[in-house]
């Protein structure tokens, strides 16, 4: 059995944020394993930018993602990536989302997952 | 190394498309359930561009043949069944499952 | 080499669960070492012991269920998915006073880090959705 303690994780966010609980439980997947200590990478790819729109003002009972993800700093999720073609083409500016994500073009795209030892899309 | 692991139908959804975008050289893709209709009709170029960018194609055999798709639609597409699903898993550092 | 499998999606309606049991039973008759498969979001509703199958049908739920009884393989359902699902253990039902209890033999309830350690302990985790 291995000894490592640790193994990079990406966590891949494919969905827009109300339809579906998909962006929700990937933002949680990916703060379980900050709070564990696994060195994480949150990527919003695809229709899953929606997710980092700004603006959103969901109704009472429903968890407000785009405040969560406020706070994925503090849970220790620090590298948030968002997939500028996407983005784009949605009509989303990187500079009007809910949080600062890094744009992330295809040549990183190619890198992010060919670098994590893991990677989990939801 | 990468596995990619394609579990919708291309003209069901945007995963395939972005499949490509993030997949490198040296990287295989395995189409499961839906994902075997990527061996269909124009989604079958998608594949050979897959291919000529040096991604290794395989499909679930026994997904086609409940389909009636045909696996040899696509030249250099290598059948298997579970084990050698397995063997894919043990062959590349990691795997991405696309659905 | 040792595994881990994460189910996102039901045994009912969907393709993947079936593909995961397939890819799970293969591995271990193969000699391979399956760690942990944790079941989140939908894919706690393979873990319920209240389904019926039609007899033509595979059982997902009793499979997997056999798969631990005979082999011994960690079954962990994600408690946060599966409480707001309906699927719950003994010990649940009694400390929310709920009039039963539904998770099948083999399974637990447990949280995500679950999932981390299953994540840290394997060499290779297949993801089954769809």
């Amino acid at each position: 059995m291995s000894a490592q303690r640790t193994r990079s994780v990406l966590v891949v966010c494919r969905n827009a944020p109300y339809g579906r609980s998909r962006a929700r439980d990937a933002i949680d997947l990916a703060m379980a394993f900050a709070a564990f200590e696994q060195p994480v990478t949150l990527l919003f790819l695809g229709e899953g930018v929606f997710t980092l729109a700004g603006g959103q003002q969901p109704p009472a009972g429903i968890r407000h993602l785009g405040k969560l993800l406020g706070t994925l700093a503090d849970y220790g999720v620090g590298q948030v990536f968002a997939d500028v073609t996407a983005l784009a083409e949605r009509g989303l500016a990187v500079r009007a989302l809910a949080l600062a994500a890094e744009p992330a073009n295809d040549d990183t795209l190619r890198e992010l997952f060919a670098t994590h030892d893991r990677v989990i899309t939801v | 190394m990468t596995l990619h692991i394609l579990f919708e139908s291309p003209f069901a959804g945007r995963a395939l498309e972005e499949c490509r975008r993030v997949a490198s050289a040296g990287d295989a893709l395995l189409l499961a359930g839906d994902g075997v209709y990527a061996l269909a009709g124009t989604a079958a170029d998608a594949l050979q561009a897959l291919r000529a960018d040096g991604v290794a194609l395989f499909a679930l055999a026994e997904d086609c043949a409940a389909r009636g798709v045909e696996s040899a639609a696509v030249p250099g597409l290598g059948t298997i069944d579970y084990g050698g699903f397995i063997e894919l898993t043990l062959a590349h550092e990691r795997s991405v499952s696309w659905f | 080499m040792i595994f881990a499998l994460l189910v996102h999606d039901a045994p009912v309606g969907r393709h993947s669960s079936q593909a995961a049991y397939r890819f799970a039973s293969e591995l271990l008759a193969g000699g391979h070492t399956l760690f942990r498969v944790f079941f989140f979001g939908d894919g706690v509703h393979n873990s319920t012991r209240l389904n019926l199958t039609p007899g033509n049908e595979t059982d997902l739920p009793q499979r997997w269920s056999r798969l631990a009884a005979e082999l011994g393989v960690d079954l962990v359902s994600c408690v946060g998915s599966a409480l707001r699902r309906g699927i719950v253990d003994e010990a649940q039902a009694r400390q929310h006073a709920l009039e039963a209890a539904n998770l099948r033999d083999g399974f637990e309830l447990s949280g995500l880090g679950q999932l981390v350690e299953a994540s840290i302990r394997c060499d290779r985790l297949v993801v089954f959705g769809g």
